[in-house]
C-alpha cells in the first residue's frame, strides 16, 4: 500500500514507498506541475504507467480517475482552496462525505489543532490555520497518498515551518505516505526521499537514512 | 490621438470575441426588454393609424343625417354651399329581408353611386363593384349566410305584410358580383332597424338607380379642416360636435322653404274644390221656381259674356266657357226635374261627395305633413368605433406593465454582468492604469464593451419588436374589427427612447462598476481582491432546524445568501418567468370560462326565435302558437331593444329587455346577484342591470341612469340591483314599468323557448319559420360556437407570452449561473480535485438554481395572480365580463415550465462545468 511508480516519458524512473516522506524538488518549469497532475489523477497520461498500490492508473478513464482522487489521495494546494462560504469543519466534511471510510472531521481538526476554531470561516483563519484546515480536509478520507503541492508557499517562515511538522509527524505517527512538492531545496534534508527534477527530466533520487526534524533545518 | 492606438481597439475587439456568451447575453438582454416595450407600446399608435388611413383612403364621413321628410336636391345644395363643408352625399338606404336557409334576415340596402370621391368608398374584397342595374355587392363576415358568393342571385323581399319589394327596388333579386367591406363598419356592429329581429344582419350596396324611392333618405357630410390623423381624439370629436350644427340648421331650413311651398299649393287646392262643392250644393238646394231664375239669371250673363267675349281677351273665353257650364248644368237638371227624373240630381250629389272626400284627402295631407325630425350620427355613434379605440388604449395600459418589468429586469441582468466583467479584469485595469491610460480611457472600454450590445440589441431588438407585437394583437383583435390591415412602421422616436434608456441604464451600470475599481491605486488592483467572506445565515441561529439540513442543503442557502443581489435578481428573473406564464393560461381560462359561465349558467333557454311584427299575430296569438308546439316545453315572450345608455358623462350601448311575464324569466335567463349569488326577480319597479357595464360606467346599486331609445323620449331608471352576466350588457325591466315609462305597450319581437329533449332541430326550426309569425330561430349551442371562435384568437397572444417568458427565464438563469460559474471556477476545480464525480460537482452548483427556481416559482405565483387581475381588468372587451378567478392548472403548468427551462439552463451549465480545467485549482489568485 502505498507504493509510487513514476515512469516519466523520459523513461527515467522513481519509486517512493508507503510510509515515506518524499520531497519532490525542482526550479520553476522543471515540470513539478506535470508530475503532481499526473500522481494526482488530474491529467492523463500517454504513455508510461504510474503505479499506486499496484494499480496502473495512468490507464484509467476519467471516472476511475475521479474514484482514484476521492479515495486515494488527498491534496494539499498552495493556496489552501477552502471553499469561502464553509466553516472549517464544513470544509472537512466537504470531503468525508464523500469517502467511504473517513475520520470524524471535529477529529480530523482537534489533530491538526484547530479544535478551538472550528466553527470559523476561512476569511476569519489566517493562512497557516486555513493550510491546517487544507491538510485536515486532505486526511479526513483516509487517502494512500497524502499529495502537497507548495504547502508552505504562501506562508511565513515560521508558519510553513510548522505546517512542515504537521505533514512529517502524520508521516512519522500515522505512517501516512506524503509527497511534498516543493522548489525548496532547503526542506529536501527533512525528507526520506528527494526526487530532483531538472527540465522535465530527473535528475537524482536520493536517499536519506536519517531524515532531520524540520525543527532543526533552517533557510 | 496617441490614445486612440489601434491596440486598444483590438483589445475591445477581441474582448468581445473572447466572451461571446457574455456579450450576446448583453445584447439578448436588451433586445428582449426594448423590444417588447417598443413592440407593445407601438401598438396603440399603429392600430390607430392604420384606422385613420382606412377612415382617409375611404372617404369616411363625418356627419350622417337621416330625417323623415327624405332629402331633396335643394337640401343638399344648402348643406354643400355651407363653409367648411368638404363634401356631401345623398344616398338611399332601405331595410329588407333576404331569406335564407328559412329565416329572415334583416339586410340594409344602400345604394352605390359609383365614382372616384364618393364618401364611405367600399372596399373591394373579391370581384367588382356593381356597374349595371340588378347587381349588387354584399359584405361576408362571421354572421353573413354562406350564398353571399360572387354569382349568387339573392331575392330580397319587403317587410310588412303586403309589402311589395318593388315599391323600394326595380327588381326582386340581385346578382352578387363583388365582395366588400365598408368602413362606416369597422366591428360586428350593424345598425338597428324596426324590422325583424330589431338589428341589421348585413348590409348590401345596390347601383343608385335600382332604387324606387322617391326621395333619398340620408345625407353623408365630410368636413373641412378637421385633424385627420387622429379620428378618435377629443379635438375631432369636440370639432364635429361644433361644425354639424349650422349643417342641421341649413337642412332644417331648406326643408321648411320646401315644406311651405308644398302646404300652399295643398291650400289652393282644397279652397278650389271646396267652391266647386259649395256650387253644387247651393244649386241641388234651389228648388223649381229659384231654378228657373238661376237659369234666366244665367242665361242673361252668359249672353252679355258672349259679346264681350267676341273681341276680349282669354280670359273672358274662360269666364263665358264656365258659365256656359253652369247653365248647361243648370237646364239639364231643370229639364229632368220637370220630367220627374231624380238621375240628374244623384249625379250632381255624387259629384258634391266625390269632392268632398277629395278636400277631405287633401286635408289629411295638409295635417299629415309632419314635424320635420332630424337625427345625426357621428362615426362615434358605431360603437365599435369607440371601442376600436378602446381596445387599443387597453393594450398601451397593459405596456405600462409588463415591458417595465422587462426593462427592469434587463437592467439587473446588465447591471450584474458588467460587475462582474469589470471585477474580473481588475489586473487588466491595473496594468492599463500602470500603463498611464486616464481611467476615462479605461472605463471607455467598458462602456463601449456594453453599449456595442446595448445599441445593437435595442436595433435589433425594436426592429423585430415594432413588427411582431402588433402583427400579434391586432391579429388577435382581427377577428373584432374588419380594418384590413395594420402597419406596422419602424418607430424612429419610439426606438430613440427605449436606445436613451438602455444607454443610460447600461452605462450607468458600467459607471458605478467601474467606479470602485477606477479610483483605487494600480498597485492595489494587481493584488487580488479578497473574496466574498463567508457568512452565518440567519436560519444557522435557528438551531434545531440548521442541525436537520443536509450538509449540501446548508452550503447551498449559505451561498444563496451570500450573493444577496444576485440572488435576488434570478428570483425576480424566475418568479417573472413564471409571472409571465401563469397569467398567459390565466387569461386563456379567464376567457374561454367566460363561455362556460355565460352559456352553461346565465343562459337557460334552448333556442331564441325572432318574431314577425308584421305578421299581425297579437302576442296572445304568438303564446298559443308555441303553447300548442309540442316541443316546446315552455316559452316566454320578450321584448329586446337596443339603446343607449347613459351615466356619469359615458354612454354605452346596451339592451333594454321586457320580460312579457318576469316571474318566468329565470327560467330562461338566470339573474343572480354578482356579490351574494343570490335569485334576482324582474319584479314591478325593479330594475335590473349586468355587471360589466355598471363597472364600465362606475355604477352601483340606487344609482340613476339614463335610457336613450332612438326615436322615443329619454327616460331615467334607478338601479336596484346587478346582476351576474359575462357577455353584452342587459338593463331588465318588468312590462308595467316599459309600459309607465314609454306610455306604451312593449313590442315583444322575441321568445325564448325550451325544448323538449330529443327534439330533431333542423326539423323543430323549419317547422317553426314556416309560419307567418316567426321569422328565425337561434339556437344556444350555434351561439355558443360562435361566441368561443372569436376569443379563441387570442390564443396569439398566449403564445407571445410564454415565448417572451422563456427567453426571459433561459437569459436570466443562463446568464446568472454563468457568472456564477466563472466566479467560483477555483471552487469548482477544487471540488474536482477532491474526488467530486460530475453529476456530483453540477448537483453543487445546481442546488442553487433548484432552490432558486422553486422560490422563484412560489413568488411567481403571486405576482402571477396579481398580474392576471390587473390584465383581465385592461384586457376586457366592453362588451364581456372575463372569470376573473385563477385557474389551478395555471399554478401547475407555469410551474412545470418554468422549471423545465431551469432544467434546460442546468443541462447547458453541466457540460460547461465539465470543460472546467482541475489546473484551475492550482493557479494562483488572481
Amino acid at each position: 500500500m502505498g507504493e509510487v511508480t513514476i515512469t516519466a516519458s523520459d523513461g527515467v524512473t522513481f519509486d517512493i514507498e508507503k510510509g515515506e516522506f518524499a520531497v519532490i524538488v525542482g526550479a520553476s518549469g522543471a515540470g513539478k506541475t506535470t508530475v503532481l497532475n499526473m500522481l494526482g489523477g488530474m491529467d492523463n497520461c500517454d504513455e508510461g504507467e504510474i503505479l499506486v498500490d499496484g494499480k496502473n492508473i495512468a490507464a484509467y478513464n476519467n471516472k476511475q480517475l475521479t474514484a482514484y482522487r476521492r479515495f486515494d489521495i488527498g491534496f494539499v494546494f498552495q493556496f489552501y482552496n477552502l471553499v469561502n462560504n464553509l466553516t472549517a469543519l464544513e470544509n472537512v466534511e466537504l470531503a468525508s462525505q464523500i469517502s467511504r471510510d473517513s475520520i470524524a472531521a471535529d477529529e480530523m481538526l482537534k489533530k491538526v489543532g484547530l479544535e478551538e476554531r472550528m466553527n470559523n470561516f476561512p476569511s476569519q483563519l489566517s493562512g497557516g490555520e486555513q493550510q491546517r484546515v487544507s491538510i485536515a480536509r486532505a486526511l479526513a478520507k483516509k487517502p494512500k497518498l497524502l499529495l502537497c503541492d507548495e504547502p508552505t508557499g504562501a506562508l511565513d517562515y515560521n508558519t510553513g515551518k510548522n505546517i512542515l511538522k504537521l505533514l512529517q509527524d502524520t508521516c512519522r505517527e500515522d505512517g501516512m505516505t506524503v509527497i511534498v512538492i516543493t522548489h525548496n531545496l532547503a526542506i529536501a534534508p527533512m525528507a526520506d526521499r528527494v526526487i530532483r527534477l531538472k527540465n522535465s527530466k530527473i535528475e537524482s533520487v536520493t536517499l536519506n537514512p536519517t531524515p532531520q526534524d524540520v525543527n532543526t533545518i533552517e533557510w | 490621438m496617441k490614445k486612440r492606438t489601434s491596440a486598444y481597439k483590438k483589445d475591445i475587439a477581441r474582448e468581445i470575441r473572447r466572451s461571446i456568451g457574455r456579450f450576446m447575453s448583453v445584447f439578448l438582454i436588451v433586445a428582449l426588454g426594448t423590444g417588447f416595450f417598443a413592440g407593445i407600446k407601438s401598438t396603440m399608435p399603429d392600430m390607430k393609424e392604420s384606422a385613420a388611413d382606412f377612415f382617409e383612403e375611404n372617404n369616411l364621413m363625418d356627419l350622417k343625417l337621416v330625417s323623415n321628410v327624405g332629402f331633396r336636391y335643394e337640401d343638399l345644395q344648402a348643406v354643400e354651399d355651407l363653409d367648411g363643408v368638404s363634401g356631401v352625399q345623398a344616398g338611399y338606404s332601405s331595410d329588407v329581408y333576404y331569406n335564407y336557409d328559412g329565416q329572415n334576415q334583416v339586410v340594409k340596402v344602400m345604394s352605390y353611386s359609383g365614382g372616384e370621391d364618393i364618401l364611405n368608398k367600399p372596399i373591394l374584397i373579391e370581384g367588382r363593384l356593381p356597374q349595371n342595374s340588378g347587381e349588387c355587392v354584399v359584405e361576408n363576415t362571421m354572421k353573413t349566410p354562406d350564398s353571399y358568393k360572387i354569382g349568387e342571385k339573392l331575392t330580397l323581399s319587403a317587410p310588412g305584410k303586403d309589402g311589395d319589394i318593388h315599391d323600394y327596388f326595380k327588381h326582386d333579386t340581385f346578382e352578387v358580383v363583388g365582395i366588400v367591406a365598408s368602413p362606416l363598419y369597422i366591428g360586428f356592429e350593424r345598425d338597428a332597424t324596426t324590422i325583424g329581429s330589431g338589428s341589421v344582419n348585413s348590409f348590401m350596396l345596390i347601383p343608385e338607380e335600382d332604387f324606387t324611392l322617391g326621395f333619398y333618405t340620408e345625407l353623408y357630410v365630410r368636413f373641412d379642416g378637421l385633424d385627420r390623423e387622429e379620428p378618435f381624439s377629443d379635438k375631432y370629436t369636440d370639432e364635429i360636435e361644433e361644425k354639424k350644427q349650422p349643417v342641421i340648421a341649413a337642412f332644417e331650413n331648406s326643408v321648411n322653404e320646401r315644406m311651405k311651398e308644398s302646404k300652399q299649393d295643398a291650400i289652393e287646392q282644397l279652397d278650389k274644390a271646396q267652391e266647386n262643392i259649395d256650387a253644387i250644393n247651393s244649386l241641388l238646394a234651389l228648388d223649381e221656381n229659384a231654378l228657373a231664375q238661376y237659369i234666366a239669371q244665367l242665361d242673361s250673363d252668359v249672353e252679355a259674356l258672349r259679346a264681350q267675349a267676341e273681341n276680349g281677351t282669354a280670359l273672358d273665353r274662360v269666364s263665358l266657357a264656365q258659365q256656359e257650364t253652369k247653365l248647361q248644368t243648370a237646364q239639364g237638371l231643370y229639364a229632368s226635374r220637370l220630367a220627374g227624373d231624380t238621375s240628374v240630381d244623384e249625379h250632381l250629389s255624387a259629384q258634391a261627395a266625390q269632392g268632398q272626400a277629395q278636400a277631405d284627402e287633401i286635408q289629411a295631407q295638409i295635417d299629415s305633413i309632419p314635424d320635420t325630425k332630424i337625427y345625426d350620427y357621428t362615426r362615434f355613434s358605431s360603437n365599435d368605433y369607440a371601442s376600436f379605440a378602446g381596445d387599443s388604449e387597453k393594450i398601451d395600459a397593459i405596456a405600462k406593465v409588463f415591458p417595465v418589468f422587462f426593462v427592469f429586469i434587463a437592467a439587473l441582468v446588465c447591471l450584474t454582468t458588467m460587475t462582474r466583467m469589470v471585477d474580473e479584469k481588475r489586473t487588466e485595469i491595473g496594468t492599463y492604469k500602470a500603463l498611464g491610460y486616464s481611467s476615462a480611457k479605461i472605463m471607455a472600454k467598458y462602456l463601449i464593451y456594453a453599449l456595442v450590445p446595448t445599441v445593437t440589441g435595442t436595433l435589433f431588438g425594436t426592429a423585430i419588436g415594432f413588427k411582431l407585437f402588433p402583427y400579434i394583437i391586432y391579429n388577435s383583435y382581427k377577428i373584432l374589427y374588419n380594418i384590413p390591415s395594420i402597419d406596422t412602421p419602424f418607430r424612429v422616436d419610439y426606438a430613440l427612447w427605449c436606445m436613451a434608456v438602455a444607454v443610460i441604464a447600461v452605462g450607468a451600470t458600467v459607471v458605478a462598476s467601474c467606479y470602485a475599481s477606477m479610483s483605487a491605486k494600480p498597485a492595489q488592483l494587481m493584488r487580488p481582491k479578497a473574496p466574498p467572506a463567508g457568512k452565518r445565515v440567519f436560519l444557522e441561529k435557528i438551531t434545531p432546524l440548521w442541525k436537520r439540513l443536509g450538509f449540501l442543503t446548508k452550503v447551498t442557502l449559505r451561498n444563496l445568501l451570500r450573493y444577496k443581489k444576485r440572488f435576488a435578481m434570478t428570483l425576480i428573473g424566475v418568479a417573472g418567468c413564471t409571472a409571465l406564464i401563469m397569467t398567459a393560461f390565466g387569461i386563456k381560462h379567464s376567457i374561454s370560462k367566460i363561455v362556460d359561465l355565460q352559456f352553461g349558467k346565465i343562459l337557460q333557454y334552448d333556442a331564441v326565435t325572432v318574431l314577425n311584427k308584421d305578421s299581425g299575430a297579437t302576442d296572445d296569438d304568438i303564446n298559443a302558437l308555441l303553447d300548442e308546439n309540442e316541443d316546446v316545453e315552455d316559452h316566454l315572450l320578450i321584448s329586446e331593444t337596443d339603446c343607449t345608455l347613459n351615466a356619469n358623462d359615458l354612454s354605452y350601448g346596451v339592451s333594454l329587455m321586457v320580460p312579457q311575464q318576469p316571474q318566468k324569466l329565470n327560467d330562461f335567463i338566470r339573474l343572480d346577484d354578482c356579490k351574494s349569488g343570490d335569485k334576482l326577480t324582474v319584479a314591478d319597479g325593479e330594475v335590473v342591470i349586468t355587471e360589466k357595464i355598471t363597472q364600465l360606467m362606475g355604477l352601483k346599486v340606487g344609482d340613476e341612469i339614463e335610457i336613450e331609445i332612438p326615436e322615443k323620449e329619454t327616460v331615467k331608471l334607478k338601479i336596484s340591483s346587478i346582476a351576474e352576466n359575462y357577455s353584452m350588457h342587459y338593463i331588465y325591466i318588468s312590462p308595467q314599468d316599459y309600459e309607465r315609462l314609454y306610455g306604451e305597450e312593449p313590442q315583444f319581437n322575441q321568445a325564448y323557448l325550451s325544448i323538449a329533449d330529443g327534439t330533431v332541430t333542423a326539423d323543430f326550426s323549419q317547422q317553426l319559420i314556416s309560419k307567418d309569425e316567426f321569422l328565425g330561430i337561434v339556437f344556444l349551442d350555434e351561439k355558443a360556437e360562435t361566441f368561443f371562435s372569436s376569443i379563441e384568437s387570442l390564443n396569439a397572444i398566449v403564445w407571445l407570452l410564454i415565448i417572451c417568458a422563456a427567453l426571459l427565464a433561459f437569459i436570466v438563469l443562463y446568464d446568472l449561473a454563468n457568472i456564477n460559474i466563472t466566479e467560483r471556477v477555483r471552487e469548482i476545480a477544487t471540488l474536482k480535485v477532491l474526488g467530486f464525480y460530475d453529476s456530483e460537482t453540477s448537483a453543487y452548483i445546481y442546488r442553487e438554481n433548484i432552490y432558486t427556481t422553486v422560490i422563484g416559482i412560489i413568488l411567481g405565483w403571486g405576482m402571477g395572480l396579481v398580474l392576471h387581475r390587473f390584465v383581465v381588468l385592461t384586457a376586457e372587451v366592453d362588451l364581456v365580463m372575463f372569470a376573473r378567478e385563477m385557474v389551478w392548472y395555471a399554478y401547475i403548468l407555469s410551474a412545470l415550465l418554468t422549471a423545465l427551462f431551469a432544467v434546460m439552463v442546468n443541462v447547458v451549465l453541466h457540460f460547461k462545468l465539465k470543460k472546467i480545467d482541475m489546473v484551475e485549482s492550482l493557479k494562483s489568485i488572481e
